[in-house]
Protein backbone atom coordinates (compact mmCIF):
# COMPACT_ATOMS: atom_id res chain seq x y z
CA UNK A 1 0.00 0.00 0.00
CA UNK A 2 1.21 3.29 -1.00
CA UNK A 3 0.22 6.75 0.60
CA UNK A 4 0.05 9.60 -1.65
CA UNK A 5 1.55 12.75 -0.47
CA UNK A 6 -1.38 15.27 0.59
CA UNK A 7 -1.29 18.24 -3.01
CA UNK A 8 -0.43 21.74 -1.13
CA UNK A 9 -0.55 25.08 -2.26
CA UNK A 10 1.33 28.02 -1.36
CA UNK A 11 -1.55 29.34 1.15
CA UNK A 12 -0.55 26.24 2.96
CA UNK A 13 2.56 27.16 3.54
CA UNK A 14 1.96 30.81 5.08
CA UNK A 15 2.11 30.68 8.78
CA UNK A 16 -0.67 32.65 11.21
CA UNK A 17 1.87 35.01 12.32
CA UNK A 18 1.04 38.67 11.62
CA UNK A 19 4.36 40.05 9.05
CA UNK A 20 6.38 42.45 10.49
CA UNK A 21 8.18 43.73 7.85
CA UNK A 22 7.48 47.80 6.40
CA UNK A 23 4.81 48.35 3.59
CA UNK A 24 6.44 47.06 0.65
CA UNK A 25 9.59 46.10 1.79
CA UNK A 26 11.12 43.57 -1.11
CA UNK A 27 11.29 40.41 2.15
CA UNK A 28 7.59 40.21 0.77
CA UNK A 29 7.97 39.07 -2.94
CA UNK A 30 11.00 36.95 -1.39
CA UNK A 31 8.51 35.20 1.10
CA UNK A 32 5.65 35.29 -1.73
CA UNK A 33 8.01 33.16 -4.86
CA UNK A 34 9.51 31.19 -2.04
CA UNK A 35 5.73 30.21 -0.41
CA UNK A 36 5.29 29.41 -4.66
CA UNK A 37 8.26 26.81 -4.78
CA UNK A 38 7.63 25.03 -1.96
CA UNK A 39 4.48 22.85 -2.54
CA UNK A 40 5.83 22.22 -5.92
CA UNK A 41 9.45 20.15 -4.77
CA UNK A 42 7.22 17.15 -3.96
CA UNK A 43 8.69 17.28 -0.42
CA UNK A 44 6.48 16.87 2.92
CA UNK A 45 5.63 19.55 4.63
CA UNK A 46 7.30 18.38 7.92
CA UNK A 47 10.78 17.77 6.05
CA UNK A 48 11.29 21.41 5.17
CA UNK A 49 13.89 23.78 7.92
CA UNK A 50 14.16 27.43 7.70
CA UNK A 51 17.00 28.67 10.23
CA UNK A 52 17.86 32.39 10.24
CA UNK A 53 19.57 34.97 12.20
CA UNK A 54 19.26 37.96 13.23
CA UNK A 55 17.78 40.92 10.72
CA UNK A 56 14.78 41.71 9.04
CA UNK A 57 15.00 38.65 6.85
CA UNK A 58 15.78 36.64 9.46
CA UNK A 59 11.87 36.90 10.49
CA UNK A 60 11.13 34.64 7.60
CA UNK A 61 10.77 31.74 9.51
CA UNK A 62 8.07 33.09 11.18
CA UNK A 63 5.93 33.86 7.86
CA UNK A 64 6.36 29.90 6.89
CA UNK A 65 4.31 27.07 7.97
CA UNK A 66 7.32 24.51 8.14
CA UNK A 67 9.85 23.80 11.40
CA UNK A 68 12.04 26.86 11.50
CA UNK A 69 14.62 28.47 13.87
CA UNK A 70 15.64 31.76 14.37
CA UNK A 71 18.80 31.73 16.03
CA UNK A 72 22.05 33.85 16.32
CA UNK A 73 23.75 36.72 15.25
CA UNK A 74 25.35 35.32 11.97
CA UNK A 75 25.52 31.74 13.29
CA UNK A 76 22.31 30.52 11.20
CA UNK A 77 25.07 28.43 9.53
CA UNK A 78 26.24 26.41 11.85
CA UNK A 79 23.14 25.50 13.07
CA UNK A 80 21.62 24.75 9.96
CA UNK A 81 25.08 22.44 9.07
CA UNK A 82 23.99 20.35 12.82
CA UNK A 83 20.76 20.31 11.88
CA UNK A 84 21.83 18.61 8.18
CA UNK A 85 24.24 16.64 10.08
CA UNK A 86 21.86 14.81 12.25
CA UNK A 87 18.84 14.57 9.78
CA UNK A 88 20.54 14.68 6.53
CA UNK A 89 16.49 13.76 5.30
CA UNK A 90 15.46 17.42 5.94
CA UNK A 91 15.70 19.96 3.03
CA UNK A 92 17.09 22.90 5.28
CA UNK A 93 17.13 26.56 3.93
CA UNK A 94 19.10 29.55 5.62
CA UNK A 95 17.86 32.83 5.21
CA UNK A 96 20.88 35.74 6.05
CA UNK A 97 21.27 39.36 5.40
CA UNK A 98 24.38 41.41 3.93
CA UNK A 99 24.88 42.33 7.68
CA UNK A 100 24.43 39.21 9.12
CA UNK A 101 25.54 36.59 6.47
CA UNK A 102 28.81 38.84 5.35
CA UNK A 103 29.88 40.69 8.68
CA UNK A 104 28.63 38.96 11.51
CA UNK A 105 28.75 35.65 10.35
CA UNK A 106 31.13 36.20 7.68
CA UNK A 107 33.59 33.28 9.16
CA UNK A 108 30.09 31.07 9.51
CA UNK A 109 29.23 31.60 6.23
CA UNK A 110 32.63 30.79 4.16
CA UNK A 111 33.35 27.44 6.18
CA UNK A 112 29.36 25.99 5.10
CA UNK A 113 30.62 27.14 2.06
CA UNK A 114 33.74 25.28 1.23
CA UNK A 115 32.25 22.29 3.24
CA UNK A 116 29.58 22.00 0.75
CA UNK A 117 26.96 21.02 3.37
CA UNK A 118 23.56 20.48 1.66
CA UNK A 119 21.98 23.59 2.50
CA UNK A 120 20.36 26.40 -0.03
CA UNK A 121 21.49 30.09 1.27
CA UNK A 122 19.53 33.31 0.59
CA UNK A 123 21.26 36.04 1.26
CA UNK A 124 19.06 39.01 1.26
CA UNK A 125 21.29 42.13 0.01
CA UNK A 126 19.55 45.58 0.85
CA UNK A 127 23.22 47.06 1.54
CA UNK A 128 22.22 48.36 5.20
CA UNK A 129 21.17 47.37 8.72
CA UNK A 130 17.19 48.08 8.15
CA UNK A 131 16.46 46.37 11.48
CA UNK A 132 18.69 48.67 13.91
CA UNK A 133 17.77 51.66 10.75
CA UNK A 134 20.19 52.69 8.53
CA UNK A 135 23.61 51.63 9.84
CA UNK A 136 25.93 51.16 6.84
CA UNK A 137 27.02 47.45 6.00
CA UNK A 138 29.16 45.20 4.54
CA UNK A 139 27.36 45.60 1.45
CA UNK A 140 27.23 49.38 1.11
CA UNK A 141 28.78 50.96 -1.61
CA UNK A 142 31.86 53.48 -0.38
CA UNK A 143 30.68 56.98 -0.36
CA UNK A 144 26.83 56.06 1.21
CA UNK A 145 26.01 58.53 3.61
CA UNK A 146 24.28 56.20 6.84
CA UNK A 147 23.60 57.01 10.44
CA UNK A 148 27.03 55.48 11.15
CA UNK A 149 29.31 56.66 8.42
CA UNK A 150 27.78 60.64 8.26
CA UNK A 151 30.56 61.65 5.77
CA UNK A 152 30.09 58.61 3.65
CA UNK A 153 31.71 55.06 4.15
CA UNK A 154 35.10 54.59 3.39
CA UNK A 155 35.26 50.77 3.35
CA UNK A 156 35.35 48.57 0.21
CA UNK A 157 32.15 46.39 -0.02
CA UNK A 158 32.33 42.94 0.42
CA UNK A 159 30.45 41.43 -3.23
CA UNK A 160 28.48 38.46 -1.77
CA UNK A 161 29.32 36.25 -5.12
CA UNK A 162 32.67 36.79 -4.55
CA UNK A 163 32.80 35.22 -1.39
CA UNK A 164 30.95 32.51 -2.15
CA UNK A 165 33.26 31.69 -5.49
CA UNK A 166 35.86 32.45 -3.36
CA UNK A 167 34.77 29.64 -0.84
CA UNK A 168 34.34 27.30 -4.05
CA UNK A 169 30.57 27.30 -3.55
CA UNK A 170 29.35 24.55 -5.86
CA UNK A 171 25.65 26.29 -6.80
CA UNK A 172 26.23 30.17 -6.74
CA UNK A 173 22.79 32.38 -8.25
CA UNK A 174 21.68 36.33 -7.93
CA UNK A 175 18.39 37.63 -8.49
CA UNK A 176 16.13 40.41 -7.79
CA UNK A 177 13.33 40.85 -5.27
CA UNK A 178 10.55 41.97 -7.30
CA UNK A 179 11.98 40.14 -10.67
CA UNK A 180 9.27 37.35 -9.30
CA UNK A 181 9.20 34.71 -12.64
CA UNK A 182 13.42 34.80 -12.38
CA UNK A 183 13.50 34.39 -8.79
CA UNK A 184 11.65 31.33 -8.59
CA UNK A 185 13.59 29.57 -11.06
CA UNK A 186 16.56 30.37 -9.46
CA UNK A 187 15.08 29.20 -6.07
CA UNK A 188 14.02 25.70 -8.08
CA UNK A 189 17.36 25.75 -9.22
CA UNK A 190 19.16 26.02 -5.52
CA UNK A 191 16.07 23.37 -4.17
CA UNK A 192 17.73 20.69 -6.46
CA UNK A 193 21.69 21.34 -6.09
CA UNK A 194 23.10 18.60 -4.01
CA UNK A 195 25.43 20.95 -2.09
CA UNK A 196 25.76 24.64 -0.60
CA UNK A 197 23.21 26.48 -2.79
CA UNK A 198 24.27 30.43 -2.41
CA UNK A 199 21.65 32.86 -3.81
CA UNK A 200 22.32 36.95 -3.48
CA UNK A 201 19.14 38.48 -3.68
CA UNK A 202 19.09 42.08 -4.37
CA UNK A 203 16.28 43.41 -1.85
CA UNK A 204 15.25 47.13 -1.71
CA UNK A 205 14.97 48.61 1.89
CA UNK A 206 12.55 51.20 1.12
CA UNK A 207 13.10 53.04 3.87
CA UNK A 208 16.49 52.98 4.78
CA UNK A 209 17.79 52.34 1.69
CA UNK A 210 15.50 53.09 -1.31
CA UNK A 211 16.15 52.76 -4.70
CA UNK A 212 19.40 51.23 -4.00
CA UNK A 213 19.19 48.62 -7.12
CA UNK A 214 16.85 50.56 -8.95
CA UNK A 215 19.12 50.05 -12.05
CA UNK A 216 18.49 46.38 -11.85
CA UNK A 217 15.37 46.26 -10.86
CA UNK A 218 13.03 49.32 -12.63
CA UNK A 219 11.38 48.30 -16.10
CA UNK A 220 12.71 50.23 -18.81
CA UNK A 221 15.85 50.87 -17.05
CA UNK A 222 16.91 47.47 -16.02
CA UNK A 223 17.01 45.69 -19.81
CA UNK A 224 20.41 48.07 -19.99
CA UNK A 225 21.93 47.18 -16.82
CA UNK A 226 21.44 43.85 -16.32
CA UNK A 227 22.18 40.85 -18.41
CA UNK A 228 20.86 37.20 -17.54
CA UNK A 229 22.98 34.33 -17.59
CA UNK A 230 21.98 31.29 -19.40
CA UNK A 231 23.79 28.53 -19.91
CA UNK A 232 26.21 27.57 -23.14
CA UNK A 233 24.08 31.21 -24.44
CA UNK A 234 26.01 34.15 -24.82
CA UNK A 235 25.75 37.01 -23.11
CA UNK A 236 23.47 39.92 -24.59
CA UNK A 237 21.44 42.25 -23.10
CA UNK A 238 19.85 45.73 -24.02
CA UNK A 239 16.18 46.53 -24.55
CA UNK A 240 16.97 45.52 -28.21
CA UNK A 241 19.07 42.76 -27.32
CA UNK A 242 21.74 44.86 -29.42
CA UNK A 243 24.53 44.94 -26.88
CA UNK A 244 26.99 41.50 -25.45
CA UNK A 245 29.87 40.91 -23.56
CA UNK A 246 32.76 40.15 -25.16
CA UNK A 247 36.48 39.07 -23.59
CA UNK A 248 39.03 41.26 -24.72
CA UNK A 249 42.67 40.29 -25.28
CA UNK A 250 43.79 41.25 -21.91
CA UNK A 251 41.56 38.36 -20.73
CA UNK A 252 38.42 41.10 -19.48
CA UNK A 253 34.96 41.80 -20.19
CA UNK A 254 33.96 44.86 -22.40
CA UNK A 255 30.58 45.80 -23.17
CA UNK A 256 30.27 45.57 -27.41
CA UNK A 257 27.41 46.22 -29.67
CA UNK A 258 25.96 43.93 -31.92
CA UNK A 259 26.65 44.79 -35.49
CA UNK A 260 29.29 46.32 -37.63
CA UNK A 261 31.86 43.34 -37.49
CA UNK A 262 30.68 41.65 -34.00
CA UNK A 263 28.22 38.82 -34.13
CA UNK A 264 26.94 37.12 -31.07
CA UNK A 265 29.68 34.16 -31.62
CA UNK A 266 32.38 36.75 -30.89
CA UNK A 267 30.53 36.75 -27.14
CA UNK A 268 31.27 35.37 -24.31
CA UNK A 269 29.16 32.40 -23.92
CA UNK A 270 28.52 31.21 -20.55
CA UNK A 271 29.18 28.36 -18.61
CA UNK A 272 27.83 27.59 -15.29
CA UNK A 273 29.32 24.18 -15.60
CA UNK A 274 33.20 25.25 -15.79
CA UNK A 275 34.80 22.85 -12.78
CA UNK A 276 37.64 26.51 -13.37
CA UNK A 277 35.72 29.23 -11.15
CA UNK A 278 37.44 31.69 -12.82
CA UNK A 279 34.62 32.80 -15.26
CA UNK A 280 32.02 33.02 -12.72
CA UNK A 281 34.44 35.23 -10.70
CA UNK A 282 34.89 37.42 -14.03
CA UNK A 283 31.02 37.48 -14.12
CA UNK A 284 30.34 38.05 -10.31
CA UNK A 285 32.41 41.19 -10.42
CA UNK A 286 31.17 43.20 -13.52
CA UNK A 287 29.34 46.28 -11.82
CA UNK A 288 27.08 48.33 -12.96
CA UNK A 289 27.31 51.30 -13.81
CA UNK A 290 30.59 50.01 -16.12
CA UNK A 291 28.94 46.97 -16.66
CA UNK A 292 25.33 45.47 -16.88
CA UNK A 293 25.33 43.15 -13.85
CA UNK A 294 25.07 39.77 -14.12
CA UNK A 295 21.45 37.89 -12.80
CA UNK A 296 21.12 34.10 -13.07
CA UNK A 297 23.30 30.97 -12.16
CA UNK A 298 27.07 31.65 -12.26
CA UNK A 299 27.80 28.46 -10.89
CA UNK A 300 26.60 24.93 -10.93
CA UNK A 301 29.19 22.39 -10.17
CA UNK A 302 28.89 18.61 -8.38
CA UNK A 303 30.87 18.01 -5.50
CA UNK A 304 30.41 15.50 -2.90
CA UNK A 305 28.29 17.53 0.15
CA UNK A 306 29.79 17.13 3.85
CA UNK A 307 26.13 15.76 4.98
CA UNK A 308 26.29 12.93 2.61
CA UNK A 309 30.05 11.84 3.54
CA UNK A 310 29.54 12.57 7.51
CA UNK A 311 26.47 10.14 7.09
CA UNK A 312 28.39 7.82 5.37
CA UNK A 313 31.94 8.35 7.81
CA UNK A 314 29.33 8.03 10.77
CA UNK A 315 27.96 4.52 9.63
CA UNK A 316 31.22 3.27 8.39
CA UNK A 317 32.23 3.91 12.07
CA UNK A 318 29.16 2.22 13.12
CA UNK A 319 29.63 -1.25 11.37
CA UNK A 320 33.18 -1.35 12.22
CA UNK A 321 32.92 -0.14 16.08
CA UNK A 322 29.32 -0.67 16.47
CA UNK A 323 27.12 1.78 17.68
CA UNK A 324 28.46 4.77 19.91
CA UNK A 325 28.16 4.26 23.54
CA UNK A 326 27.57 8.33 25.26
CA UNK A 327 28.49 7.64 29.17
CA UNK A 328 31.06 5.54 28.06
CA UNK A 329 32.87 8.13 25.76
CA UNK A 330 32.47 10.28 28.93
CA UNK A 331 34.39 8.24 30.77
CA UNK A 332 37.33 7.24 29.07
CA UNK A 333 40.71 8.97 28.22
CA UNK A 334 41.62 11.39 30.44
CA UNK A 335 39.69 11.63 33.47
CA UNK A 336 39.91 13.27 36.80
CA UNK A 337 37.82 12.95 39.99
CA UNK A 338 38.07 16.74 41.39
CA UNK A 339 38.81 16.50 45.32
CA UNK B 1 11.47 49.33 20.72
CA UNK B 2 10.03 50.03 24.40
CA UNK B 3 8.93 47.46 26.82
CA UNK B 4 5.69 48.59 28.03
CA UNK B 5 6.15 46.22 30.90
CA UNK B 6 9.29 47.14 32.14
CA UNK B 7 10.18 50.08 29.64
CA UNK B 8 13.58 48.07 28.47
CA UNK B 9 14.78 49.76 25.32
CA UNK B 10 14.77 46.30 22.94
CA UNK B 11 16.15 46.22 20.06
CA UNK B 12 13.71 46.44 16.96
CA UNK B 13 12.36 42.69 15.89
CA UNK B 14 12.45 41.08 19.15
CA UNK B 15 9.81 38.93 20.18
CA UNK B 16 10.08 39.05 23.64
CA UNK B 17 11.09 41.67 25.80
CA UNK B 18 15.01 40.75 27.02
CA UNK B 19 14.85 42.27 30.35
CA UNK B 20 11.18 41.22 31.49
CA UNK B 21 10.48 38.25 28.88
CA UNK B 22 6.96 40.23 28.03
CA UNK B 23 6.27 39.12 24.78
CA UNK B 24 6.13 42.19 21.81
CA UNK B 25 5.14 40.69 19.18
CA UNK B 26 1.30 41.51 19.49
CA UNK B 27 2.33 45.49 20.43
CA UNK B 28 0.53 47.47 18.40
CA UNK B 29 0.81 50.75 20.04
CA UNK B 30 -1.43 53.38 18.07
CA UNK B 31 1.43 54.80 16.40
CA UNK B 32 1.15 51.25 14.33
CA UNK B 33 -1.20 52.57 11.41
CA UNK B 34 0.94 55.81 11.38
CA UNK B 35 4.40 54.21 11.19
CA UNK B 36 2.93 51.61 8.43
CA UNK B 37 1.28 54.62 6.56
CA UNK B 38 4.24 56.38 5.95
CA UNK B 39 6.23 53.59 4.67
CA UNK B 40 3.47 52.34 2.55
CA UNK B 41 2.47 55.63 0.81
CA UNK B 42 4.69 56.57 -1.99
CA UNK B 43 6.34 60.36 -2.34
CA UNK B 44 3.34 60.76 -4.85
CA UNK B 45 1.02 61.61 -2.47
CA UNK B 46 2.18 64.49 -1.32
CA UNK B 47 1.33 65.67 -4.77
CA UNK B 48 5.18 67.69 -4.40
CA UNK B 49 4.76 71.24 -5.96
CA UNK B 50 6.99 72.17 -9.25
CA UNK B 51 10.09 73.26 -8.45
CA UNK B 52 11.28 76.89 -8.39
CA UNK B 53 14.65 77.09 -10.52
CA UNK B 54 17.77 79.00 -11.24
CA UNK B 55 20.52 78.70 -13.44
CA UNK B 56 24.40 78.37 -11.28
CA UNK B 57 25.47 81.67 -13.23
CA UNK B 58 22.68 83.95 -11.84
CA UNK B 59 23.44 86.74 -9.19
CA UNK B 60 23.01 85.68 -5.76
CA UNK B 61 19.97 88.51 -5.32
CA UNK B 62 17.86 87.57 -7.90
CA UNK B 63 17.58 83.86 -5.74
CA UNK B 64 16.73 85.68 -2.53
CA UNK B 65 14.53 88.09 -4.20
CA UNK B 66 12.53 84.84 -6.19
CA UNK B 67 12.52 83.21 -2.89
CA UNK B 68 10.77 86.30 -1.47
CA UNK B 69 8.51 86.76 -4.07
CA UNK B 70 7.29 83.33 -3.93
CA UNK B 71 7.42 82.43 -0.70
CA UNK B 72 9.27 79.81 -0.66
CA UNK B 73 12.62 77.96 1.08
CA UNK B 74 14.68 76.84 -1.80
CA UNK B 75 15.43 76.88 -5.07
CA UNK B 76 16.67 74.17 -7.37
CA UNK B 77 19.77 75.16 -9.22
CA UNK B 78 19.63 73.49 -12.66
CA UNK B 79 22.25 74.10 -15.61
CA UNK B 80 21.36 74.90 -19.36
CA UNK B 81 20.29 71.22 -20.20
CA UNK B 82 17.85 71.39 -17.08
CA UNK B 83 20.10 68.79 -15.07
CA UNK B 84 20.12 69.43 -11.52
CA UNK B 85 23.13 70.53 -10.04
CA UNK B 86 22.20 72.20 -6.60
CA UNK B 87 19.92 73.24 -4.81
CA UNK B 88 19.82 77.03 -2.84
CA UNK B 89 17.85 76.94 0.84
CA UNK B 90 17.38 79.65 3.63
CA UNK B 91 20.37 78.09 5.06
CA UNK B 92 22.93 78.90 2.52
CA UNK B 93 21.53 82.31 2.37
CA UNK B 94 22.26 82.46 6.50
CA UNK B 95 25.75 80.46 6.54
CA UNK B 96 26.90 80.98 3.55
CA UNK B 97 26.33 84.39 2.32
CA UNK B 98 25.43 86.97 5.52
CA UNK B 99 28.62 86.68 6.19
CA UNK B 100 29.40 89.23 3.63
CA UNK B 101 26.69 90.97 2.35
CA UNK B 102 28.78 92.83 -1.11
CA UNK B 103 28.54 89.66 -2.93
CA UNK B 104 25.14 89.68 -3.96
CA UNK B 105 25.76 90.07 -7.41
CA UNK B 106 28.15 86.85 -7.40
CA UNK B 107 26.51 83.66 -8.91
CA UNK B 108 23.94 81.84 -7.00
CA UNK B 109 26.55 78.79 -7.83
CA UNK B 110 29.11 79.43 -5.42
CA UNK B 111 26.21 79.83 -2.48
CA UNK B 112 24.23 76.45 -3.16
CA UNK B 113 24.50 73.27 -1.86
CA UNK B 114 25.61 71.53 -4.98
CA UNK B 115 25.03 67.71 -5.72
CA UNK B 116 21.87 67.20 -3.35
CA UNK B 117 20.29 64.35 -1.99
CA UNK B 118 17.24 63.71 -4.18
CA UNK B 119 14.23 61.13 -4.06
CA UNK B 120 11.71 59.80 -6.65
CA UNK B 121 7.81 60.03 -6.52
CA UNK B 122 7.68 56.47 -5.58
CA UNK B 123 10.33 56.45 -2.72
CA UNK B 124 8.18 55.94 0.75
CA UNK B 125 7.65 58.87 2.68
CA UNK B 126 9.69 57.27 5.51
CA UNK B 127 12.22 56.96 3.25
CA UNK B 128 12.03 61.19 2.67
CA UNK B 129 11.99 61.29 6.45
CA UNK B 130 15.06 59.06 6.69
CA UNK B 131 16.90 61.42 4.39
CA UNK B 132 16.06 64.74 5.81
CA UNK B 133 16.77 63.58 9.61
CA UNK B 134 19.93 61.74 8.11
CA UNK B 135 21.26 65.08 6.18
CA UNK B 136 19.64 67.72 8.29
CA UNK B 137 17.05 68.50 5.21
CA UNK B 138 14.04 70.73 5.18
CA UNK B 139 13.65 70.26 1.66
CA UNK B 140 14.21 67.59 -0.83
CA UNK B 141 14.39 67.39 -5.01
CA UNK B 142 11.95 65.25 -6.53
CA UNK B 143 13.38 63.70 -9.64
CA UNK B 144 12.59 61.65 -12.47
CA UNK B 145 13.62 58.27 -13.93
CA UNK B 146 16.42 60.91 -15.92
CA UNK B 147 17.38 62.40 -12.45
CA UNK B 148 15.92 65.38 -13.75
CA UNK B 149 14.18 67.57 -11.38
CA UNK B 150 10.16 67.47 -11.51
CA UNK B 151 9.11 68.73 -8.37
CA UNK B 152 9.79 69.50 -4.09
CA UNK B 153 8.49 68.23 -1.11
CA UNK B 154 9.31 70.18 2.44
CA UNK B 155 9.45 69.10 5.61
CA UNK B 156 6.33 70.68 6.58
CA UNK B 157 4.25 68.39 3.05
CA UNK B 158 5.37 65.62 5.71
CA UNK B 159 3.67 67.42 8.55
CA UNK B 160 0.98 68.05 6.59
CA UNK B 161 -0.05 64.47 5.59
CA UNK B 162 0.65 63.05 9.37
CA UNK B 163 -1.55 65.63 10.50
CA UNK B 164 -4.50 64.40 8.50
CA UNK B 165 -3.23 60.57 8.59
CA UNK B 166 -3.27 61.29 12.45
CA UNK B 167 -6.71 62.70 12.31
CA UNK B 168 -8.28 59.78 10.33
CA UNK B 169 -7.25 57.18 12.69
CA UNK B 170 -8.67 59.06 15.56
CA UNK B 171 -11.85 59.44 14.01
CA UNK B 172 -12.01 55.56 12.88
CA UNK B 173 -10.68 54.13 16.49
Amino acid sequence: MTTELPVLAPKDFASDQELRWCPRCGDYSILAQFKKLLPTLGIPKEKFMIVSGIGCSSRFPYYVDTYGFHSIHGRAPAIATGIKGVRPDLQVWVITGDGDGLSIGGNHLMHVIRRNVNLKIILFNNQIYGLTKGQYSPTSPVGKRTKSTPLGSIDNPLSPLSVAIGSEATFVARSVDVDTKHLIKILERAAHHQGTSFIEVYQDCNVFNSGAFYYASKKGIKEENIVYLEHGKPLIFGADRDKGIRVNEGNRPEVVELGSGISEDDLLFHDEEAQEPSLAFMLARMRHPEFPEAVGVFRSVDRPAYDIALDEQVNEAIEQKGPGDLEALFSSGDTWTVK
Amino acid sequence: MLCPDCGFDNIEGMDNCEACGQPLVTLDPSGGELEQSISRHSIAILCPKAPLTIGPLEPVSTAIETMCQHHVGCLLVVDDSGDLVGIFTERDVLNRFSDDLSRLPDPVGEFMTANPTTISQDDSIAYALHAMELGGYRHLPVVDTDDRPIGIISVRDILRFLCVRFAELRSTA
